[in-house]
């Protein structure tokens, strides 16, 4: 062999055994990038399992809460006033008396005050949900709404109703009621429109109103995070737990649309 | 032209472990930097002197590299064993490690001049090649996962792969042109080794400035 065939014979041999080691790191990186990926969407995964759990946990614990004060309220502080009531039926009035007038009004005060404990107590309970279902429970809020004659309220249902899960339609009832408790509070709204939409594979409910509006991020599954208040990031995580898309489009002066479609048959995520 | 290519070779070892030296000195003692690093610029000041102190007197040469090959063995065994979390695996590099220095001492006892190692730094380079190769089983097994581009374990074990894998078949044609008695294609293939340690260098250059600051 000449000098010449053996310097390129190692040269060759050399430059061979760098491109494998190169080679064998390139899988290398390339091997443990897949891994960390698969790992990394596990771990995703499992956080947001858990964050579900978590929320599914905390929803139950908030409507047990909800269950016992309304039972406290009707119970004690509704026999209470129900006592009261009918003790001023008693009172020993002179007919036409200033003494007559103001148990009069007393009475019709206590009679008021019961009303509104007892829709205070279908708000707090989700019975009427149960054996009504959804539709007739946003009806029984359109209902109450209307009697403030603050509101001029339209509700609509459209497509086939079905009767979904009590624990799916509870979540949906408790977007609806966030949503019409922010236009109560802060959009100053005098018309106010809800669309309940049962499509073939999904369900579809808008709310609507004329109010104030605000700048509000669009929000749904796998987009941004809400930057809204407490009520607005509650909204989105009660729609992540039944995989609903929740989009809020608002702006300043222009009133806001709060639309959710939620797949149906509704999966409650349970780990 | 063989010589020429040796020159350069050795021009540029010496330069880049120089260079190594100075970034040890200036990386490796951060405060977020893991420990094992910390000892690193030792390593690196013994490697930038034995390399430039034949410089100045040529019959030195065979005693630092012997020196060298010692340093090399404890640093890097001591590097690997650290980076390895099995506990089988760094027992048995460390036997190795404990067993190649014992027998290099006998085999320098029975020498009166300093002796040529080549078999001793082949099998030196087989056993750092498998306990590099022991850390990547690791990594691809092991449930911890980490950035490996910021990891500085991952590039020093790629320099030290790189660099061992280099110099087997460099040391076996280096002996094989020592026997064959031409010295010009020796240095020739030696220059390889040369070569290999600059690489080894950016490899470990990169290893000390991946991690940043959190």
């Amino acid at each position: 062999m000449s000098e010449k065939t053996v310097v390129l014979v190692t040269m060759a041999g050399v430059f061979s055994l760098m491109i494998l080691l190169m080679g064998f790191i390139t899988a290398v990186l390339f091997y443990y990038q897949k891994k960390r990926k698969t790992f990394i969407s596990q771990l995703e995964d499992v956080k947001s399992k858990y964050e579900q759990e978590i929320l599914r946990v905390q929803l139950e614990v908030q409507e047990q809460t909800l269950l016992h004060v309304s039972r406290e309220i009707h119970d004690n502080i509704g026999q209470s006033i129900s006592l009261a009531k009918l003790y001023m039926t008693t009172v020993p009035v002179d007919a036409g008396s200033r003494t007559a007038e103001m148990v009069n009004n007393t009475e019709q005060l206590l009679g008021k005050t019961m009303e509104d404990l007892r829709d205070l107590c279908k708000n707090l309970t989700l019975d009427e949900i149960k054996s009504e279902g959804l539709g007739k429970a946003i009806e029984s809020q359109v209902n109450q709404l209307t009697k403030t004659e603050s509101y001029s309220v339209i509700f609509e249902i459209r497509g086939n109703y079905r009767h979904l899960d009590d624990q799916q339609e509870i979540v949906l009832f408790r977007i609806f009621q966030e949503s019409i408790n922010n236009i109560i509070r802060h959009a100053k709204a005098r018309e106010i429109q809800i669309i309940l939409d049962y499509r073939p594979h999904e369900l579809f409910l808008e709310i609507r109103d004329d109010g104030t509006g605000f700048a509000a991020p669009l929000a749904g599954k796998g987009s941004k995070p809400l930057t809204g208040g407490r009520g607005l990031n509650n909204m989105k995580a009660r729609a992540e737990l039944i995989q609903a898309q929740l989009t809020i489009k608002s702006h300043p002066g222009l009133g806001s649309i709060v639309s959710l479609i939620a797949p149906t048959p509704i999966k409650i995520s349970h780990t | 032209m063989t010589d020429k290519l040796y020159q350069i070779s050795l021009f540029s070892m010496t330069l880049s472990s120089l260079v190594l030296a100075v970034f040890s000195v200036a990386y490796c003692w951060r405060p977020f930097n893991p420990s094992y690093l910390r000892s690193f610029p030792i390593y690196a000041w013994i490697n930038a002197t034995v390399n430039v102190l034949p410089l100045f007197n040529h019959s030195w040469t065979d005693v630092s590299e012997f020196f060298y090959t010692i340093v090399e063995l404890i640093y890097f065994t001591y590097f690997l064993v650290n980076l390895i979390a099995g506990r089988r695996a760094r027992i048995l590099l460390s036997g190795l490690a404990v067993v190649l220095l014992l027998y290099i001492s006998l085999h320098a006892m029975r020498h009166e001049t300093t002796p040529y190692m080549g078999r001793l730094v082949i099998f030196e380079a087989f056993m750092m090649c498998f306990g590099s190769l022991l850390y990547f089983r690791e990594l691809m097994v092991r449930p911890v996962i980490t950035d490996l581009s910021s990891n500085p374990g991952f590039w020093m074990v790629t320099g030290i792969l790189f660099y061992f894998a280099l110099e087997i078949p460099c040391l076996f044609f280096f002996a094989y042109f020592k026997f064959k008695k031409n010295y010009e294609l020796a240095s020739a293939s030696y220059s390889v080794n040369n070569y290999a340690q600059v690489i080894n260098t950016v490899l470990f250059i990169k290893a000390m400035t991946c991690l940043k600051k959190r």
